[in-house]
């Protein structure tokens, strides 16, 4: 048995849209403490960790852990039929439904047919950063846009004081430099030495999407995966991985 | 677990060696190391198949998917594919990945390919659908190209289009099938052809043995590889081949169906055994109300007829077969008839092993006449004479000649059943390119464009291909010759000076967008080099449309919305 309540269909929506850039299935676990979800995309190349605590819904109730595995083409259909003042109900009862209430003017019901969970639950990657900053969402938004305009891949550079988006294509090159210090984009630098990686565009301007909070921290290493931080839902937070694409030399 | 690097070793060392033999004796090794599990898959890999023929799944991806994937995986550009293609897309796949030269994409986590883990990604890859399915798609593909090594992505992009060109059909397969696993062979096969399954049979030889192989029947809604025929040029030929016990059948110009009734449920099969009975509605209610049996197998061929019982052309028949049924207007104007001409199971008894003569009078009995394909029985080669001039006057295609003590054979083209195909007159055709061969031919040029004078122009437009009809001595003075005259030079095709003329025989010529002509030929074989005709003696355009309207003397012709074609 499982029952939540949410008062904000927007926040329901922003974790669907978020979870939507990579899956096309998702795989939650439910038990007292909230809902985690960790997975991996088909191609393997990025991976996301979703974490939302009871805190973050006004009524949570979970007597037992369970998997939670829904299409999210089906939840992404569902939430943009949500008003935004509905208040949202979620329950999974014994028939195995998850059933989703929309309280608003209406009380609409719709009840989904749950798929079956994958044998094994993906691991996190073990992984340690040599660079990590704390920037403005709107910058990285726009420097991740900058740079497809060109290129189809975007490299990350981070020293001392600076971090450079660039990317180069058939048609040129393109290059965004943030510099620390006060009124700065870039609220927090830690990078000891000098690191580049290479990310592929297309992931990157998926994963931006969904960042719906002001900040967000950034990790990577020289030719290792990039790690982004953000918050979601008041209390809970989102990670996505992303593999590098590394150049032969 | 078996990685899927050995199969693609296996296949790349199959290819290599062009002994059948030797092709059977390796896959039929490899087959007796694997898991049990690995069996039916690796079957179906090594005869270049993801999935058996009667499976319904499909993978729904093309070459430009495939390159997609690719380009997710490692940087090229169109030129660096351009450069690495010459005919064979795995071939290209593997040298790219082979390159040092491209950026590539790496994964959080990576794992060898394996068997099994292919088989799942090529099902999962079936499963996706609607919006995102084209996503995915690409994903899972690069997924497994990301974690492959460059001869692996060869195979696997071969495997994934159904172009292996390692020889190993799916006959060579049953025979490796049954000497990894000690069964008889002519009984492997049996299995086969009545399960249209080599997974099955694979795993069945495997687990089994002979007496699981026994157990594999022609079953109830379960699609049989039909019985094929034989080409004869001539009914004589025909005649000589079978002897004096001969029976014949008109050939009908339509598709090939096998129905399969079990008590209410109606199945139509194509020949390729996919399921087609939804885009022939008319045909599943014409079974429905004339053929009185609680389970029946037939085999037959659905052609359409207009009001007054002409057949169309074969090509209107495809425009219904396999598609929805769009309007109801369409269907009043080109309504699908089923005929058949032989029956395999009829009330839980099985029938294929009796003499034709027999199965045929048991269909006698079951249908009324207008379901049943007109057969001369017992003819002689006068009779049959005459027979094969009224099929042409009735707009069909020709006669099919069968041993009247002969068992129905599933899945085989053997020496029991023959067709003779009427012809048109024959064309005299310019070559103006051609292409590189396959497999055996792959040292010469084989494949001719063919095409006809325009006499306004005074340019040739092309009106179909073929590489039938020349010997081998043949195939390498054509090639020298056209290599003399060749004007452009590609990876695959060379275009030539239209000089020589080749006589040409066609079974049909249709109407098609595909060329510019507006005209392409079905069924074009070479009969003849004409040394002694130049370019300027070739048939014309203005001619072929004239022969394209006398087709109609004997055959329906179809007058609806002409953009389809």
């Amino acid at each position: 048995m499982f029952h939540a309540t949410l008062d904000s269909s927007k926040t329901w929506k922003q974790i669907v849209d978020a979870l939507a850039t990579l899956l096309t299935e998702v795989n939650f676990v439910v038990n007292k403490n909230g809902i985690t979800l960790t997975q991996l995309d088909s191609s393997k190349v990025a991976m996301i960790d979703l974490t939302l605590p009871a805190g973050v819904f006004q009524e949570f109730n979970c007597d037992e852990e369970m998997q939670l595995c829904l299409g999210v083409d089906e939840l992404t259909k569902i939430s943009r039929r949500m008003a935004a003042d509905d208040r949202l109900e979620f329950d999974v009862g014994d028939d195995k439904r998850f059933e989703i209430k929309m309280i608003g003017q209406a009380e609409r019901v719709f009840r989904l047919q749950m798929l079956t969970p994958p044998d094994n639950q993906a691991k996190r990657p073990d992984l340690k950063f040599m660079a990590k900053l704390e920037m403005n969402s709107d910058a990285l938004k726009q420097a991740v846009k900058d740079i497809g305009v060109i290129s189809n891949h975007i490299k990350v550079t981070a020293d001392k004081k600076s971090v450079i988006f660039a990317g180069e294509g058939d048609t040129g090159e393109a290059e965004v430099q943030l510099t620390t210090g006060e009124d700065s984009v870039i609220y927090d630098l830690d990078s000891k030495e000098k690191s580049t990686a290479m990310y592929a565009l297309n992931y990157l301007s998926e994963i931006v999407k969904a960042v719906a909070a002001d900040t967000v921290i950034i990790q990577f290493s020289d030719d290792k995966p990039m790690r982004l931080d953000f918050g979601i839902a008041e209390a809970g937070s989102i990670s996505f991985v992303l593999a590098p694409r590394i150049e032969r030399r | 677990m078996t990685k899927f690097q050995e199969v693609a070793e296996t296949l790349e060392s199959i290819a290599g060696v062009s002994s059948r033999i030797e092709k059977i004796s390796q896959a039929s090794v490899f087959l007796k190391k694997l898991q049990d599990s690995e069996i039916g898959p690796a079957a179906l890999f090594l005869s270049g198949k993801a999935f058996s023929e009667r499976d319904s799944r499909s993978l729904n991806a093309s070459w430009s998917t495939l390159l997609d994937a690719l380009q997710t995986v490692v940087q090229f550009t169109p030129e660096d594919m351009e450069k690495a293609y010459s005919g064979d897309a795995g071939q290209a796949v593997q040298r790219i990945l082979s390159s040092d030269k491209y950026p590539r994409q790496s994964s959080l986590f990576s794992e060898d390919l394996t068997i099994g883990r292919v088989g799942s990604a090529l099902d999962a890859i079936s499963q996706a659908e609607g919006a995102g399915s084209k996503r995915e798609r690409e994903a899972i593909l690069s997924a497994l190209f990301r974690d492959a090594s460059p001869l692996e992505a060869r195979y696997l992009t071969a495997i994934i289009l159904g172009d292996l060109r390692t020889g190993m059909s799916e006959g060579l397969m049953i025979d490796a099938i049954a000497r990894a696993f000690e069964t008889d062979s002519s009984l492997t096969r049996k299995a086969w052809h009545y399960s249209g399954d080599l997974q099955t049979v694979a795993e069945t030889a495997a687990s089994h043995g002979e007496t699981g192989l026994q157990s594999i029947k022609v079953e109830l809604l379960r699609p049989v590889r039909p019985m094929l025929a034989t080409s004869a040029d001539s009914l004589q030929d025909a005649f000589g081949e079978i002897g004096e016990k001969a029976a014949l059948e008109l050939k009908l110009d339509g598709a090939r169906i096998q129905v399969h009734k079990h008590d209410e449920e109606i199945r139509i099969y194509s020949r390729r055994l996919s399921d087609v009975t939804d885009s022939m509605p008319e045909v599943d209610e014409r079974i429905r109300a004339n053929v009185i049996a609680s389970s029946v197998i037939l085999d037959g061929e659905v052609i359409a007829l207009d009001k007054e019982g002409t057949p169309f052309p074969f090509q209107v028949v495809m425009r219904r077969y396999g598609s929805k049924l769009e309007t109801q207007e369409e269907l009043k104007e080109i309504r699908l008839r089923p005929f058949f001409f032989d029956i395999l199971h009829l009330d839980g008894r099985e029938l294929v092993e009796l003499p034709y003569t027999e199965r045929r009078s048991i269909l006698e009995n079951l249908l009324s006449a207008e379901l049943l394909v007109e057969t001369l029985q017992s003819a002689n080669l006068g009779a049959a004479t005459k027979f094969f001039e009224r099929s042409q006057r009735l707009g069909h295609e020709g006669v099919m000649v069968k041993r009247a003590d002969s068992e129905y054979v599933p899945g085989t083209r053997g020496k029991n059943w023959f067709k003779v195909k009427h012809t048109l007159e024959p064309l005299d055709l310019v070559i103006t390119a051609a292409e590189w061969g396959h497999g055996r031919r792959h040292n010469w040029l084989s494949d001719y464009h063919l095409a006809v004078l325009n006499k306004e122009t005074g340019g040739f437009e092309m009106v179909g291909k073929t590489f039938k009809g020349l010997t081998d001595q043949e195939f390498e003075e054509m090639t020298k010759r056209l290599q003399e005259i060749e004007t452009e030079s590609g990876a695959r095709i060379v275009r030539v000076k239209p000089e020589i003329v080749v006589e040409v025989l066609a079974s049909e010529i249709q109407k098609s967008p595909k060329y510019r002509s507006g005209m392409a030929l079905r069924f074009a074989r070479i009969t003849a080099i004409r040394y002694d005709k130049g370019p300027d003696d070739a048939t014309t355009l203005k001619e072929l449309e004239k022969l394209y309207e006398d087709q109609f003397k004997f055959k329906a012709k179809y007058q609806g919305t002409q953009k389809k074609f």
